[in-house]
């Protein structure tokens, strides 16, 4: 499998009220091309400000250091290593001694990877012919200098709330088309015609009327699926998902999911899929992340972290999960009523 | 079987949408009983938060009776209706929203005990300490205002508030949902302890049948506004017969520790 | 960061900060420089400024000191302005807080009889309320008030519609809490910094009104105040326009430094709400 993205020794500090927090502390792995990868966490744990790092969304006020490393095909323009958005407060010796240190780093981290790592598979034809053949070899230098991607073409955002992520004055149907005009040049006669198609894809019912409607005459899951079509318009590479389904009932949840696995499997997108619900996410998810205090705790394959966590968070995460066959804490109470 | 607590019958709560009546309860019945706990379970816009507002008197109903404590609870009003409010009380699903953003710990569980008379001017500081403690919580935390302590804590705080003019019955509208998972587990217990020592029953709404299954006794599950079938918690979410509880059941996400094949491709 | 040093960062916010510093300090010193009657005659009629050492600023036409006129008059402004105001956003948030939490048959009344004193010109209002009751200070503050409490009120009212509809006012329900108290230690608090916003324009308005008001000699007439030392002057507009532009130079840098400390504590305020 080939890294789409490489993150190497990630610092996030956020500056609050004269004090410095760090959200993220020395983080590094990779992501690879076409996989579903969740990053799991609970609150506090930094797993929002790893998605907002990667889709370059981070505050202006906010440090960051180490590397963002992409591997995507057809970028032209070159970039430093970090999102416009927080440049002027990066110090570029600051990054260089982040990158240098995640070198020396990174085998720590790499334990759950197992053989991810360098060897570009021939399964995975599609996204390698395409992988610029320098990129591996670039990674190693002091240096990062790979290219930035650009949010909404290449990378797909699905907030946690539709309500506040959708334009309330604008249409479904301009809010989707303007991401096809804005990023795939299309007219904006061809721009409807696609998104009238996305809608279908992302199965709303009735596309011709939610092309029309306003978001505050959907429903929650409605709306979700809109973000999602919106998000998709431009055909990103990666597509990450932030809480997308928490403030969903539990049967809208399912259906979200479902369409995020589909449209991923279609498309050949890399899912970067953040939550809080580590039932939920290794139903989706090839490999999972856990992450807590903004430190990454375990990253590995689903059904090892699931069936043989070697971190003991991990382990009481999933022991906190409650799920339909977890035996009653009722019973322990009644016994002794 | 002993007699009911809270008795609901044939609840009904319209809303106008323009010119169409929506039904956002419509004849619901269930009970009660002292100590027990009932999970209202049903996807959003099922009708489950309008239950509680309702049974809450936060709202009015359009039909139905509502009796609590072998009284009429519909037939309160002013002085009496805020009296009995000690018996029946709730915790909200966000601890934050839940308290007046300039409130200190002190000053939420002092109001309870102030306007129900439950302890005098000079006891109420030991009477808060004694709250506190009986939450889990340290007695330094009463001086700390409600936005500088954790999510955690502050439901804790809500809870507190909650026992605190010794209710027979407490409405928790997904109480445990914004809340981390090892805190959920922490403050389940908690709710399971104080219904154990001081006989509370719970009316608990949850979208969560996992939680539902671990805690409740019987389980009301709401579609649209109706009942759509009722019985014994594990029972029901064994085998659900309803097709809205078939679906919940089958969209809950389940977790296969034993396995060694992962669940990630499962289709 | 603490608030107040997040307000002295502001250049409008400390610009304000010292005219008002400035003004305070005028109206707080006035009898320690200019003990006596402001109004006593000090020297000869119509001496322009800087001609004798004890009196800098001149005198009118009838030979009254301009500087402890200026003092003494600074005394009525800010007290007028200041009380004027409090009263105005005290009723506002009141009658604002009522409407919008009893809802219903209240709200209609008071948004009414809101409508009725917004319709008549704030000015007017002031002018035949003196005119009726007589001037005093105090029936000047009370003019005042009852034309600018109105926008208050509004602010308050849709502050507190939304308020009410939230979880903390519920759960105030919940626990017993009488609606009285609920309106009034619940919800008021939080509806007030909108209101609050409204204070330095409100202020402002208050001291140019108590100006108009003592320009037209509907002012108290035991006090010297900047609009009266104006009205003196027009007589001799022409002969000694000082006697105009002195008061007037006050007048507009007072109601500038009110303006500008204003604009400094809302903008302390919501960079503040913004970071939580």
């Amino acid at each position: 499998m080939t890294a789409l993205l490489s993150i190497r020794d990630l610092m996030v500090t956020y500056r609050r009220d004269g004090s410095e927090v760090a959200a993220l502390k020395h983080v590094s792995f990779d992501v690879a091309a076409s996989e579903r990868f969740a990053i799991i966490g609970e609150s506090g744990s930094g797993k929002s400000t790893l998605a907002l790092a990667i889709a370059g969304l981070l505050p202006g006020s906010s440090k960051v250091g180490g590397s963002i490393e992409w591997k995507l095909p057809n970028l032209r323009l070159p970039h430093s290593f970090a999102p416009p958005s927080v440049l002027p407060d990066i110090s570029p010796t600051r990054g260089e001694i982040g990158s240098l240190a995640a070198n020396s780093s990174s085998a720590t981290l790499e334990i759950g990877e197992g053989g991810d790592e360098g060897a570009i598979s021939p399964q995975v034809g599609e996204m390698s012919g395409r992988t610029e053949g320098g990129a591996t070899e670039r990674r190693p230098s002091a240096i990062a200098t790979s290219h930035m991607p650009l949010g909404g073409r290449d990378i797909g955002f699905v907030f946690q709330d539709p309500s506040a992520s959708l334009d309330p004055v604008m249409t479904v149907g301009e809010q989707i088309a303007e991401v096809a005009h804005t990023h795939l040049g299309l007219s904006w006669s061809q721009s409807y015609a696609r998104a009238k198609a996305l809608l279908e894809r992302v199965r709303l019912p009735d596309p011709d009327a939610a092309l029309r409607a306003y978001p505050h005459q959907l429903s929650g899951g409605q709306k979700q699926r809109v973000a999602i079509a919106a998000a998709i318009a431009a055909g990103p590479k990666l597509l990450i998902a932030d809480e997308a389904t928490s403030a969903l009932d539990a049967i809208v949840q399912a259906e979200i999911v479902a369409l995020i696995r589909q449209l991923v499997a279609e498309d050949g997108m890399t899912l970067l899929f953040v939550s809080h619900d580590i039932a939920l996410a290794a139903e989706l998810a090839e490999r999972i992340a856990v992450f807590r205090h903004g430190e990454l705790v375990e990253l590995g394959a689903t059904a090892q972290i699931v069936a043989t966590p070697r971190h003991a968070y991990t382990r009481a995460l999933l022991d906190a999960h409650l799920g339909l066959d977890a035996e009653p804490l009722l019973q322990q109470a009644g016994a002794s009523r | 079987m002993s007699r009911p607590l809270l008795a609901v019958s044939g609840l009904t709560k319209r809303y106008r949408r323009g010119d169409k009546t929506i039904a956002a309860v419509d004849d619901v019945s269930f009970d009660i009983r002292p100590g027990e706990t009932l999970a209202l379970a049903g996807p959003s816009g099922s009708g489950k938060s309008t239950i509680a507002r309702l049974v809450l008197r936060l709202i009015e109903p359009d039909a139905g009776r509502i009796e609590f404590e072998g009284g009429d609870f519909l037939a309160l009003n002013g002085a009496a209706l805020r009296a009995r409010r000690a018996r029946l009380q709730m915790v909200f699903q966000d601890p934050l929203a839940a308290f007046n953003p300039r409130a200190t710990v002190a000053r939420v569980l002092d109001d309870p005990l102030r306007i129900h008379d439950v302890a005098s001017r000079r006891e109420r500081p030991r009477g808060i300490a004694a709250l506190l403690e009986r939450v889990g919580l340290s007695a330094d935390l009463a001086g700390r205002a409600i936005h500088e302590i954790s999510g955690g804590q502050r439901q804790r705080i809500a809870i507190a508030r909650a026992i605190a003019t010794k209710p027979s019955l407490i409405v928790l509208d997904e109480a445990v949902s914004a809340l981390d998972v090892s805190v959920r587990r922490q403050i389940l217990q908690l709710l399971l302890d104080l219904q154990r020592e001081e006989r509370i029953a719970f009316l608990f709404i949850s979208h969560d049948l996992g939680v539902i299954s671990a805690i409740a006794h019987r389980i009301v599950i709401l579609d649209a506004g109706r009942v759509a079938e009722s019985g014994d918690a594990r029972a029901v979410i064994g085998a659900p017969q309803s097709a809205i509880g078939k679906a919940l059941v089958a969209a809950a996400p389940k977790l296969n520790r034993t396995s060694t094949q992962g669940t990630a491709d499962r289709q | 960061m603490s608030p107040l040093r997040r307000f002295l960062l502001t250049p409008e916010a400390i610009a304000g900060a010292i005219i008002l510093l400035a003004l305070f300090a005028m109206a707080l010193s006035a009898s320690l420089f200019f003990p006596g009657d402001p109004q006593a005659i000090a020297g000869p009629a119509l001496l322009p400024p800087f001609q004798h050492w004890s009196l800098p600023l001149g005198t009118d036409r009838l030979g009254r000191d301009v500087q402890a006129e200026l003092f003494h008059g600074a005394r009525t402004s800010l007290a007028v302005g200041l009380a004027a105001a409090a009263a105005a956003l005290a009723v506002g948030a009141i009658v604002g807080t009522l409407a919008g939490f009893a809802g219903g048959v209240v709200d209609e009344v008071l948004m009414r009889v809101t409508d009725a004193f917004q319709t008549v010109p704030s000015f007017l209002l002031a002018l035949a309320f003196v005119s009726i009751v007589g001037p005093s200070l105090g029936v000047v503050v009370a003019a005042i008030a009852l034309g600018a409490w109105t926008g208050p009120a509004r602010v308050a009212r849709a502050e507190v519609l939304s308020i009410r509809e939230r979880d903390f006012v519920a759960g105030a329900r919940v626990i017993g809490m009488h609606p009285l108290e609920i309106a009034f230690r619940e919800v008021l608090p939080n509806a007030l910094p909108p209101v609050l916003a409204l204070s330095s324009v409100i202020v402002a308005a208050a001291i140019l009104t108590e100006a108009a008001l003592s320009f037209l000699g509907l002012g108290d007439p035991n006090r010297v105040t900047w609009g009266g030392m104006i009205a003196e002057g027009r007589a001799v507009l022409r002969t000694a326009p000082f006697l105009s532009i002195i008061p007037g130079i006050a007048l507009v840098l007072t109601v500038l430094g009110v303006y500008l400390a204003g604009e400094g504590v809302v903008e302390t305020t919501a960079v503040r709400r913004s970071l939580s």
